[in-house]
């Protein structure tokens, strides 16, 4: 495990345009305090977000990228490893200190309706952090950035006395954006930001977030269950699975080169709108490069893929973990048998595995 | 492209101030509403209110029934019963008001830290309430006042002592599921200090349980406030209160049915009143419930 | 579309309303369409589109205060929504089945899936428990669980969502159904997960003979399982297509920008994507003339006052759309 953290920190040197450094990050979460049982929710993470660019984590459920969202933002305190935010470590700071910081790293959640208080009006929610971080405004200039960051986001200034109940939910979590973007951060965490809403809101969402990216050069940490959102959202991209990157590179590389079959898997499981696509790709599919997980939360030994691997039977795989290693420049796979999609398919059909 | 400009849905506001044109859309809850009005108003405003002196005895008029003159009755020195139903209201108010605004802010506070603060403490602050919460008010509130006398401030303490654990369970699960949501995390991730996320946005939310349980806090601490007077152990003559005017009328049962009747349906609807009042307020004070 | 064999289902006209307190919504309205055996088809929509009460009125499992509010739904020549509840109770699992959303919360936790299954086909089937517990078995590997009898006595919570939902699966196919309405069968799923269980559903209805009803708001999970496809904005079905052409030249400017607005994986991440302006509408408050011409590029003055009539295109699709023959003209031209 620590050699794949150092294989890591030697490949990626702490230049001055990495605005987050995440270094063996781990957060581990108690089940049984007695029966010594517990979840590795994040299990030794390492990666940096240069600044003004989007890393995205994607995922399934349970592969502990929101624990990972919310660590770097020290909302949870991590059980091992450092968060460094433009060099300075975070969980060192004095809670006075971290709140000073709070101002300069932002949150957006999914749930567009859970992470707007009901009894406050749109107004109110986006000029409490206004409140904290700039009490010397007077209540007239407050109300004018009000209504810049509403038009910002595409809001109506009459949209300023509603309260969240009486908006969709495109409109919440616009809502959620003005806020988390009402005293200009560097950086902000979008955490399945666009997977409550619909196709149509969806798409304006995303708009709304790249566009502001560039006019505001922020640097956006991207997490999602949803590939094809976080290729459109993101300049590098980790693969999570059950607690650890699986693989990490650009999104070129990522995406015409993918080496984990893990990431073969979410390929080749994502529904294209096109029926005869679809038709090739259920025969791709049936030839098994992904398994179900059979039952909730088992701990696994050797790689915690194999036991939906096609290649999961080997020995290797069942006994040792592999660590994240340099499979081409700056792209990183935590497989022992890192390779195409295509060269998967046919060691899965010599292996012949049984069923099960 | 993506500065699109949205439906032409004119939010309306809904000011908070049009809570009691909520409630009272509600017709029990009306009823109750006013109920519980004109018993606060006839009781404080006693003096203005009642139709006779509270002393003013009349000794051809002993146990009367109802009379237009005496719509409750007379007792046993001739005293005009409403007028002492309304005089009494005001040490079972008394008692009733200041124990609830014991419970709940002792009780609120005791919670909020347990929910607040996680951890040992909060086990220990509700394995605490667990105790108290497992034995009936009733026998502990006659065990408190043996020891320790039945002035009103006693009773005062021991009511709102009583009535404690149960709200700081409330209290407890009120803030704990406020802290579960992502506004919460999101108004810590502006940088906001705990004592402005706790008066701003936390407490406000957990209110609405809070001010409901006050209202049915008040019904039982009136309930047992007229049960301790009932059996001697509560409010010593030459006070009166709704309790000891029960149990003057009750020993005296005999001579006229009238006389408890009236104390006991006043202690009836009141608390019937206050409770349905609980029920309905945390409907409308809650946007998310309504 | 399969127009030689009878259709099962023949819906006419159906409409869903909510008597609320500030008055009566209607958010389904005006819905027809038949389903022949064998049919895969896909309804398609947003949320608040209606999709889902179209499921479950024909199910008449609607959440109340909803109720049926006109129209028919008729399977062999019978009108379900005149049935007594006990009959509509037979036709519900026995020739009608629907999987769920959301598998956890449609399983009894306490019971073991064994027990819940050999209930379901109990309930609909005079055999012999041991009988139904060897079909349960038998139902359970075809649902693809491993090791069927190992899992026939383990409680839902043993089970991961993909898993559960097998088991779902399994449980609405017990009693042999003509009809499996699958209400957005695998949105709580994993996308891994998803496309497996969409694969076993239609490996499922060609095994079984039965036709689908498939409610998503997922355009390319619809692609990937429909023969047909129906879309439905603000409580009607706007378009009807088969799948390949819906995909390839859709007519309904709606269906259009949907596609488009779908944020896909071949998509050239240097240019925006192509969103829908605005909001759908609320069943309450939907738009004179056309619901969808407040967000519409085409609009022009009639889609503001005159609800488009249902247009029967010459290659057999429908579209509620004023400019539906020139749209289809123009593409086919193209």
């Amino acid at each position: 495990m620590t050699q794949a953290r150092g294989a890591v920190r030697a490949e990626l040197p702490e230049v001055a345009d990495d605005l987050v450094v995440v270094d063996g990050l781990a957060r581990h979460f108690a089940l049984d305090k007695r029966a010594n049982q517990v979840v590795r929710a994040v299990d030794d993470v390492s990666f940096a977000i240069r600044r003004g660019e989007t890393f995205g984590l994607v995922g399934e459920s349970g592969s502990g990228k929101s624990t990972l969202a919310r660590l770097l933002l020290r909302l949870d305190r991590p059980t091992a490893g450092r968060v460094l935010f433009d060099g300075i470590d975070v969980a060192s700071l004095s809670a006075r200190e971290l709140r000073k910081l709070r101002w300069r790293m932002q949150i957006v959640f999914q749930d567009p309706f859970a992470s707007l208080n009901r009894r406050r009006t749109v107004e109110q929610t986006i000029e409490l952090p206004l409140r904290v971080h700039q009490p010397q405004l007077k209540s007239a200039e407050r109300a004018a950035r009000v209504r810049e960051l509403l038009d910002l986001v595409g809001l109506r200034s009459s949209h300023a006395t509603a309260y969240p109940r009486e908006l969709s939910g495109g409109q919440c979590q616009r809502v959620s954006i003005a806020r988390a973007l009402s005293i200009r951060p560097e950086f902000v965490v979008l955490d399945e930001a666009v997977s409550a809403v619909d196709v149509s809101i969806q798409a304006q969402i995303l708009n709304l977030l790249r566009e502001l990216q560039g006019r505001l050069g922020l640097t956006y940490l991207f997490v999602s269950h949803d590939l094809s959102v976080v290729r459109y959202m993101s300049n590098t991209i980790g693969v999570m699975y059950h607690g650890k990157i699986v693989e990490l590179g650009s999104r070129e590389q990522l995406f015409s080169s993918p080496r984990h079959p893990y990431t073969h898997g979410l390929l080749a499981s994502i529904p294209v709108p096109d029926p005869e696509v679809e038709r090739a790709r259920e025969r791709e599919r049936a030839q098994g490069i992904v398994r179900d997980e059979v039952a909730a939360g088992a701990e696994v030994s050797g790689c915690r893929f194999h036991p939906r691997c096609p290649l999961g039977t080997r020995e290797r795989c069942r006994a040792v973990e592999p660590p994240l290693e340099l499979v081409e420049p700056e792209h990183y796979a935590a497989c022992h048998f890192p390779q195409s999609a295509e060269s998967l398919a046919r060691a899965a059909a010599a292996e012949a595995t049984p069923a099960g | 492209m993506s500065a699109v400009a949205e439906p032409l849905r004119v939010p309306r506001r809904r000011p908070r101030a049009r809570f009691l044109t909520q409630l009272l859309k509600r017709p029990s809850a009306a009823i109750a509403f006013v109920v519980v009005l004109a018993i606060v108003v006839g009781v404080v405003g006693a003096p203005l209110v009642a139709p006779y002196s509270p002393n003013a005895f009349d000794f051809t008029h002993l146990f009367g029934g109802p009379t237009l003159a005496h719509p409750f009755g007379t007792d046993e020195l001739g005293r005009d019963l409403l007028t002492r139903v309304l005089y009494g209201g005001r040490t079972t108010l008394e008692i009733a008001g200041f124990s609830v605004v014991l419970a709940m802010s002792g009780g609120s506070l005791w919670g909020f830290t347990a929910a607040y603060r996680r951890g040992w403490l909060d086990e220990l602050l509700m394995r605490v309430a667990d105790l108290t919460l497992g034995m009936p008010v009733i026998l502990l509130g006659l065990v408190l006042v043996a020891a320790f006398g039945s002035s009103t401030l006693s009773l005062v303490l021991i009511l709102g002592i009583l009535f404690m654990p149960a709200t700081a369970r409330l209290a407890r699960a009120a803030l704990l599921s406020e802290l579960e949501t992502d506004y919460y995390l999101a108004t810590i991730s502006v940088g906001t200090p705990p004592w402005l996320i706790m008066l701003r946005e936390l407490l406000p939310n957990a209110a609405p349980v809070l001010i409901a349980r006050a209202s049915v806090v008040a019904a039982e601490a009136i309930f047992v406030e007229a049960s301790l007077s009932f059996v001697g152990l509560g409010v010593q003559p030459p006070a009166a209160s709704w309790g000891t005017l029960l149990q003057k009328g009750y020993t005296n049962l005999y001579r006229s049915y009238w006389y408890p009747l009236f104390p006991g349906l006043v202690i009836l609807v009141a608390v019937l009143a206050l409770n349905t009042l609980g029920d309905h307020l945390q409907r409308v004070l809650d946007p998310a419930k309504r | 579309m399969n127009e030689t064999a009878a259709p099962i289902l023949d819906v006419r006209d159906l409409a869903v309303e909510f008597p609320l307190s500030g008055g009566t919504i209607v958010p389904v309205r005006g819905v027809s369409f038949t389903l022949a055996p064998r049919q895969r088809l896909g309804i398609v929509g947003e949320s608040g589109s209606g999709k889902s009460l179209t499921a479950l009125s024909l199910m008449r499992l609607l959440p109340p205060p909803g109720r049926i509010g006109g129209g028919e739904v008729l399977m062999d020549g019978r009108d379900l929504t005149r049935l007594s509840e006990r009959e509509m109770a037979r036709v519900r699992g026995g020739r009608m089945a629907l999987v769920y959303q959301d598998p956890m919360s449609s399983l009894n936790p306490v019971q073991t899936v064994g027990r819940q299954i050999v209930e379901a086909i109990r309930t609909h089937e005079d055999v012999s428990r041991a009988a139904a517990r060897a079909r349960a078995i038998e139902l359970l590997g075809e649902v693809g669980l491993p090791q069927p009898a190992e899992r026939f006595d383990s409680y839902p919570h043993q089970f991961s969502g993909g898993m559960r939902q097998r088991v779902m699966i399994a449980m609405a196919i017990s009693a042999g159904p003509d009809v499996l309405i699958a209400d957005e069968p695998t949105t709580a799923l994993d996308v891994t997960t998803q496309a497996r269980i969409i694969d076993l559903l239609g490996r499922l209805v060609d095994q079984h003979d039965m036709a689908v009803i498939l409610i998503t708001h997922d355009l390319g999970v619809a692609a990937s399982f429909c023969d047909d496809v129906h879309v439905m904005y603000a409580g009607r079905i706007v378009e009807r297509s088969p799948a390949e052409p819906l995909f390839r030249q859709p007519v309904h400017p709606y269906t259009e920008a949907l596609l488009s607005a779908i944020c896909r994986l071949d998509f050239d991440v240097s240019t925006p994507i192509a969103a829908i302006p605005g909001q759908p509408p609320l069943p309450q408050a939907i738009p004179e003339g056309c619901p969808f011409h407040p967000r519409c590029p085409h609009a022009f003055g009639r889609c503001t006052v005159e609800v488009p009539a249902d247009t029967l295109l010459p290659d057999g699709r429908t579209a509620e759309c004023h400019l539906a023959g020139e749209r289809a003209g123009a593409e086919v031209a193209a």
